[in-house]
């Protein structure tokens, strides 16, 4: 039975919905480019930057597979976001990639392409960060849905009508406010998310106490809970992946570059990187230690039942009337921010590069901020139908890193030869991206054959992201180095 | 290990709230900075 009261804590997630709302809305008055739209007219500053880098990259889904990992893998389950909190400083302190990028002006990362690499190879790359983000994305509707029934303790009946809600009140200030709206809302969802969360934590190490949290680790898995690398589940394959994969989210993912994109020059892009790092520490420890709370309290699931349900049902009874309302207005504040910031970061490539071979002079203003809102409405539109459609194998946190590697190993390998290597040529970006396409969706395509999903099983999710990895520098190496150097020569100077 | 991970629980803590305190009262003066340049920049687009 939930501790959720519909009248104290629903009047607390009330008050932060109206406020999240008229705020989102209001800012809207400012829109009148697309830059505006797009990337807030490039005037974001360092706090502003933080808070949003902070809110867009914790949502409810984010919550859910940090905990699902603390409660499967103990602490050890934490090493992800240690891995992508070391590239984040060490990306923002050195400027690697992220320099260059940012001095270009360009608004995303297949417009910087196309300087290097010609139209062709930027329409290819929009399609590809396009194609991974919303397989990335198109579970997180569902999955913020399963939580807030959880911890409320509505009836599975009620996950249609709250996805639905979700999904409407998001899509309202970020159709109408783009990224203004989206930096706003972000700093008002960051300081709600971030009170929820700190309050929840300190009561869960007041109630339970680190020595309960310790013992249900190393009861339920020993050693490994503590050690990545003598975990059963993890091993060097694990780690290998996770400092790739972090590495290339912190150089490339379009809504964490996005933060850089719109910072008002690079040198406030590379300090939003490096004071935001130890966040992505806290993003994953704080839920992974709900996770532990939850195995501390409630013991391993039994046989067929959800690991990744075990925090919520933990928080629905733990929390008392009012923090309730609090952590659910927090959630719903992290997701929120997640996915106004996502929706607009995916959109922006399907009209800055998929839609540019179809612009052959540029739009008024107007018209393109039209078609910039149309298209937010449109994934809006399928994140409804994937959420429900699509039914996930395994633990979220692989699927998401190995659905995101579709495009984070071609991207990198693309990003870092395009900055830093003379020889890099269109053959070998092409190379790079059919490369790192194809190895994760023929893996996800072979774990859904009953025919082959044993094999894929085999493979493991680690060892199919290391290979993404691979083909994408093997495509890149291979296909520059075999293109004649005359066309090179040609295609570089056109 | 485990006080390994002990004490990042707590430097998680300590940081979070610092951070969190520090962006509340800052990022509200870059929301406000934000909107005006924005602002000011329509007032001279419309002069031009």
């Amino acid at each position: 039975m939930s501790h959720f009261h519909p009248w104290i804590d629903g009047s607390i997630v009330g008050l932060y919905l109206l406020g999240t709302m008229v705020a989102g809305i209001w800012v809207r008055r400012y829109v009148s480019k697309v830059e505006h739209f797009l990337v807030a007219g490039r005037e974001m500053n360092l706090y502003l930057g933080i808070a949003s880098l902070a809110a867009t990259e914790f949502g409810i889904i984010t919550c859910m597979y940090a905990a699902e990992a603390g409660y499967t893998r103990g602490f050890a389950g934490a090493t992800p976001g240690i891995c992508q909190a070391v590239a984040m400083f060490l990306i923002g302190i050195t400027g690697f990639c992220v320099k260059p990028l940012r001095a270009s002006g360009s608004i995303t990362l297949p417009e910087l392409f196309e300087k290097r690499f010609g139209k062709r190879i930027r329409w290819l790359a929009g399609v590809v960060i396009v194609l991974g983000g919303l397989l990335n994305m198109g579970v997180f509707l569902k999955i913020g849905g399963d939580f807030l029934c959880a911890v409320c303790g509505w009836e599975p009946g009620a996950l249609i009508p709250v996805m639905g809600v979700l999904l409407l009140l998001v899509a309202i200030y970020t159709i109408l406010g783009g990224m203004l709206s989206v930096l706003v809302t972000d700093f008002l969802q960051f300081i709600v998310m971030s009170v929820g969360l700190l309050v929840v934590t300190l009561l869960i190490l007041h109630h339970i106490g680190w020595d309960r949290l310790e013992e249900a680790v190393r009861t339920n898995h020993g050693e490994g809970g503590f050690n990545p690398l003598v975990n059963p589940q993890m091993g060097v394959s694990y780690l290998v992946f996770q400092i790739l994969g972090n590495a290339a989210a912190t150089l490339t993912w379009q809504t964490t570059i996005s933060r850089l994109l719109a910072a008002k020059d690079a040198a406030t892009g590379q300090r939003v990187y490096t004071r935001t790092s130890f966040f992505f520490i806290c993003r994953w420890l704080i839920p992974g230690m709900w996770g532990i709370a939850a195995l501390a309290m409630l013991g391993p699931v039994p046989e067929g039942g959800s690991t990744l349900m075990a925090m919520p049902t933990f928080l629905a009874t733990f929390l008392p009337i009012g923090l309730m309302g609090l952590m659910v207005a927090a959630m719903l504040a992290a997701d929120m921010s997640t996915n106004s910031s996502y929706m607009l970061g995916w959109g922006s490539v399907i009209y800055n590069d998929i839609l540019a071979p179809f612009r052959k002079r540029r739009w008024p203003e107007a018209r393109a901020i039209r078609w910039n809102r149309c298209i937010v409405a449109l994934i809006g539109v399928y994140l409804f139908v994937f959420g429900l459609l699509y039914e996930i194998q395994g633990d979220v946190w692989s699927y998401l890193l190995l659905s995101g590697s579709v495009y984070l190993s071609s991207m990198s390998v693309l990003l870092i030869a395009c900055c830093y290597w003379k020889r890099a040529n269109s053959w070998g970006a092409a190379g790079a991206i059919l490369g790192g396409a194809l190895v994760p969706i023929a893996f996800l395509t072979l774990e859904k054959m009953n025919a082959t999903a044993e094999l894929a099983a085999r493979i493991g999710k680690d060892n199919a992201g290391i290979a993404a990895f691979a083909a994408a520098v093997a495509g890149m190496v291979v296909g520059s180095l075999i293109k004649p150097k005359s066309s090179s020569a040609i295609s570089e100077t056109a | 290990m485990s006080t390994f991970w002990h004490l990042l629980i707590w430097a998680c803590v300590v940081w979070y709230s610092t951070i969190t305190f520090l962006v509340a009262v800052r990022g509200w003066h870059d929301i406000v900075g934000m909107l005006r340049r924005l602002r000011d920049g329509e007032e001279l687009d419309a002069e031009e």
